[in-house]
This record gives structure tokens, sequence and C-alpha cells, in this order.
């Protein structure tokens, strides 16, 4: 509790206004699009892709908050883990709802068949039911009740980073392992989910070895 | 050869329209080339637009295509444009390819033919009659359009040439100026584009280079000066902004065949019963339709040119 204490101590008080403010930031830069009329030829597309890159980089940005919580002096942004977590959240849904509910207006045997032969679909399909069951589960009586459970809970959201990044890399017009082709988006992101993971291993490791010596 | 629509189509234009609609391109050509000209004169900053010299109304003498559906408006058509040269943004190109020059410009015909010949595109505009054409496009990304195109067919051209007995393929490349055409700085295409035909579609009377599109001059976001299409293929074989066509023996490579061979083929038929790993091709979206449609066996064309295929698992030759 000395840690949450230390956290108080140094946060922003405008840490809110900043966690909000990213989160919106994406939609409201499509807002501006559309009044603009930069999307009004074929508006659906977009909307999709916008949203997905909003999820995924506001997934990104949520999973940044633990390693630069380490350092010294940056302990409370730990705190907006969770918005940011539930804001790319919120995105995933509006892309998904997007996708199932305006482009194939439920038509379910479309979907069925969309479904059974393109991975990538797969892919993101895990990732979503893995951020919903996070969603879920950020609920405080819930974060409670499941104690130390939670913690291995939302362990998960490194498997829902990886399957976003393969998402993206099926989704993308290339070939991303081969380097051909419009493939800057999953470099940059698998990048991202690289460096985060990897801290994060580093660290495991170094404490392990420190536990022996 | 000949070929020959089994279906009335809705283009059909009474003499006195296409003698209008010809008049209404010519002067428009003739502006655009005067307002180049002037251009040339001009300090940069101050050269015209291509879109203020072809500032005629936008018109087809059509409405529809042959199953009835409207021509996608000129705006959408001008404005969304998937030309990877200039941006993989659609929305961003017409702007970036505004001053893309399209004066002086020569088309070379080579390879397998007996008359080698190079075309400046004045004479090129003025050699053939030209037709309206209504023609679905539909895009691999599953999006579609209706587009009033002026042109005349590939074939003309190519009995120019006169293509020899061993030629069985035709290669079409495309302009190669990084300056002009920003997109050609990324590294990860192997640019210029390049796309092919096999001899007997490049000859197929539905095989058109379009110089125009809705009366008016083939703006440059839209494959000025001179472009093929192809309608019962996906948009991307219909390349833009042709400065080469060559007939060969061998199959030529194509630039989305080799950036991604495993999605994209050297036909590219359209076929909703050969699957994409991205985009459906079972269904598409109408631009300004909400809501999808089923897509049709070469993209509602197959009465024309299903017999090319013959014989053929299009499952394997996708
Ligand atoms: C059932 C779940 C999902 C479905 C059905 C789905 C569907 C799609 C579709 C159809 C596209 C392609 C749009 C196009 O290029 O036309 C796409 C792209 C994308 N999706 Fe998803 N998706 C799902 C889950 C997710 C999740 C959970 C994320 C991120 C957290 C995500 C992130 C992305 C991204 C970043 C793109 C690329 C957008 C771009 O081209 O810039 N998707 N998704």
């Amino acid at each position: 509790m000395a840690k949450v204490l230390t956290r108080k101590a140094v946060e922003r008080p405008a840490w809110l206004l900043w966690v909000h403010g990213l989160g919106v930031a994406p939609a409201v830069l499509f807002w501006i699009g559309v009044l603009r009329g930069m999307y009004w030829i074929n508006p659906l597309q977009t909307a999709i892709q916008r949203s997905g890159d909003a999820a995924i980089l506001l997934l990104l940005a949520s999973l940044t908050c633990t390693p630069l919580a380490w350092v010294r002096g940056l302990a409370w942004v730990v705190r907006w883990r969770r918005p940011l977590g539930l804001y790319a959240f919120a995105y995933a849904l509006v892309h998904v709802a997007l996708y199932v509910g305006v482009d194939y207006e439920l038509n379910w045997a479309w979907l069925g068949a969309e479904f059974r032969e393109k991975p990538y679909l797969w892919f993101g399909a895990g990732a979503f039911l893995i951020l919903s069951g996070l969603a879920v589960t950020s609920l405080q009586g819930i974060q409670r009740r499941l104690g130390r459970r939670w913690k291995a809970l939302h362990r998960l959201v490194y498997v829902a980073a990886l399957l976003v990044l393969v998402h993206l890399a099926l989704v993308v017009k290339g070939d991303a392992l081969r380097l051909r082709g419009e493939v800057w988006k999953p470099l940059l992101a698998g990048m991202g989910v690289g460096v985060l993971l990897g801290v994060r291993l580093l660290r495991r490791v170094r404490r392990g070895l420190s536990k022996h010596l | 050869m000949r070929f020959r629509y089994p279906l009335p189509r809705s283009s059909e234009i009474t003499p006195e329209a296409l003698y209008h609609s010809r008049r209404r391109f010519l002067q428009g050509a003739l502006s655009l080339s005067a307002g180049i000209a002037l251009a040339a004169c001009l300090p940069a900053s101050k050269r015209p637009v291509p879109e203020d010299e072809t500032a005629l109304a936008p018109q087809a003498t059509g409405r529809a295509d042959e199953y009835g559906d409207a021509l996608t408006p000129f705006e959408a058509v001008t404005h969304y444009n998937n030309y990877y040269e200039f941006s993989t943004d659609k929305q961003a190109v017409a702007q970036l390819a505004r001053d893309f020059r399209v004066r002086p410009w020569t088309v070379e015909i080579g390879g397998l033919v007996h008359s080698p010949q190079t075309f400046g595109i004045e004479d090129l505009l003025q050699a053939f009659p030209l037709e309206e054409r209504i023609y679905r496009l539909r895009c691999v990304e599953g999006w579609s359009m209706v587009i009033p195109w002026l042109g005349f067919p590939l074939r003309l051209l190519l009995e120019q040439a006169d293509p020899m007995g061993s030629a069985r393929f035709v290669r079409f490349v495309a302009l190669h100026d990084p300056q002009q055409m920003p997109g050609q700085k990324n590294p990860l295409f192997p640019w210029p584009y390049t796309e092919g035909l096999r001899l007997d579609e490049a000859l197929h009377d539905l095989t058109i280079l379009a110089v125009g599109l809705y009366g008016q001059v083939l703006l440059p976001q839209n494959g000025a000066p001179l472009r093929l299409v192809v309608p019962w293929k996906y948009g991307f074989k219909s390349i833009k902004a042709i400065v080469r066509i060559e007939l060969t023996e061998e199959q030529p490579a194509t630039l989305w065949s080799t950036v991604a061979p495993q999605e994209y083929g050297f036909y590219a038929n359209v076929n909703p019963a050969v699957s994409h790993p991205r985009w459906s091709q079972a269904t598409e979206r109408r631009i300004g339709e909400s809501g999808r449609r089923p897509t049709l066996p070469f993209n509602g064309y197959a009465e024309q040119v299903a017999t090319l295929y013959q014989g053929m698992d299009l499952s394997v030759y996708y």
C-alpha cells in the first residue's frame, strides 16, 4: 500500500483529462474528417479501418503504462492502464459492430461464410473475445472477487495484443513477413508489441537471476 | 475473330448523342492541351489544375448499366482512386495527382509485333473512334462502381501493330517517375506498375483503352492520359498511365502477383466462388449504397467472356 501513497503524492492532478483526451482523440479526429467531407465516398470501410487503428493504438498505449511505471517518479502512470484499455475495447466494439451490424447488416449466412474462410477474422475475433472478457472483469467488484486470479487473467492482454498483430498483418495489402506491399502498420505494431513484451521478459529474467545470485 | 454482345447494352447511343459526346470530349482535350501549353509559360505556382481546365459539366450519354444500376457520381469516380503511385489513401490521390503532366506523352507498342510503333497521345486520341462504355468496376477490396468510360477497343491498337504468331500475352507498363508520383518512392513495391493479359483477353471487344470518362478527358487520378479497362477482372488489372505495351510469348509478371502471389493471380477474374484472404469476393459494397450485394461471376460479363476460360480450373488460375 505504500506504493499507492507515493503514487498519489506525485500524481498530476490533470491525469484524467489526459487519459480521456487520448481516448477520445481518434473519434474526434475521425469526426473532423467526416465534417470536412473526407470520407463520404466509402465511409464504412474508412470507419472500420480507423476504429481498428484506434483500438490497437490504445491497446499498445495501455500496455506501455506498466513498463513506464517502473521508471522512478512515474509510478502513477499505472493508473492510466485501465482506462486506456477500456477505450481500446470501446473502439474494438465499434469496429466489430460496424462490420457485423452495418456492413453485413447481421446477415448471418454471409457472415458465417466469411468467418469460415478467413483466418484474419479468427484472430480478430479471438482478440475481441479476450478484450471483452478483460473489460467485464475490470469492473471493481469483480476485480476484488477474483483476487489474485485477476492478475493472471489480465496477463491475457498480451495474447490479445499478439492476436491483433496477426489480424493486422493478415489484413493489410501485402506480405508483412517478406516486407512486400503496404505493410508499415503491422511492422510498427509488431515492433511495439515486441518491445513491450521484451522489456517485461527481460525484467523477469533479471529478477530471476538476482534471486539466484 | 469477332465478338458480339448477347445483351443489349444500355450504353447504346444515338449517333447524335455520340457526336455531341465526341465534340465535348475533343473540346475538353483541346482545352486541356492548351492549358498545359499555357502552363509552360507560367510560374509553377500558377499552373492551372486539370480539374479547372476540364470544367465542362460531366455528362455521360447513358444513365445506368445494363442491369439498370445507376452510374456512380462523377465526384466519387474522380475522388476515390486506388492509385498507389500517388498514395494508398484513395481520397488523397485527386489532390496529389493534380499537377501530373499528361503532355507530352508517348506510348510504345513493341515486343512480338511486325510493326512496332510509338504513338504520341494526341495521335492516339484521334486514331480511333471513341465509344462510351458503361462498365461496372469491381475492386478486389470489395467495393464497386458503375463508370461511363470513353475509349476504344485495345484490339484496334494491337491490330495496327500486327502481332506475330508467337505472341501469346500482352504486357503493360505504367509510367515510372517518382518525382511526379510520390508513392513510387515506397521501396516495398516493385515499381513500375506492370500488368498483363492473355492475347485473347486483350483482343476481346470488352477490353478497352480509356482516355476519358463522363464525356470528359480522363483526369490524372483516373489514369490519364491512357489506361486499360477490363471490366470482368478486379480493378487492379486495369493499369493506369500506360507508357508501353508489349507482346510476349511468356506470361508476364504483374505488380500485385509479385507482391503477394498467394492473393493476387495473373487472371484476377471477378469470381465470387474464389475467396480472398481478406475481402469478401462473394459480396460487394456498391459505392453510394449501404449494405452489400452479391458479386456476379465475371462481374456480370459471364455471357461475353466465360468461354475464354472453358476447361480451366478457375480456383487454380485465379
Ligand atoms: C470479431 C472481431 C473482428 C472483426 C470481425 C474485425 C474485422 C476487421 C475488418 C473487416 C478489417 C478490414 C477492413 C478493411 O480493410 O476493409 C479489419 C481491420 C483491422 N482490424 Fe479488425 N476485426 C476484429 C477485431 C479486431 C480487434 C479486436 C482489433 C484491435 C484491438 C482490430 C484491429 C484492426 C486493425 C488495426 C485493422 C486494420 C485497419 C487498417 O487497415 O488500417 N480488429 N478488422
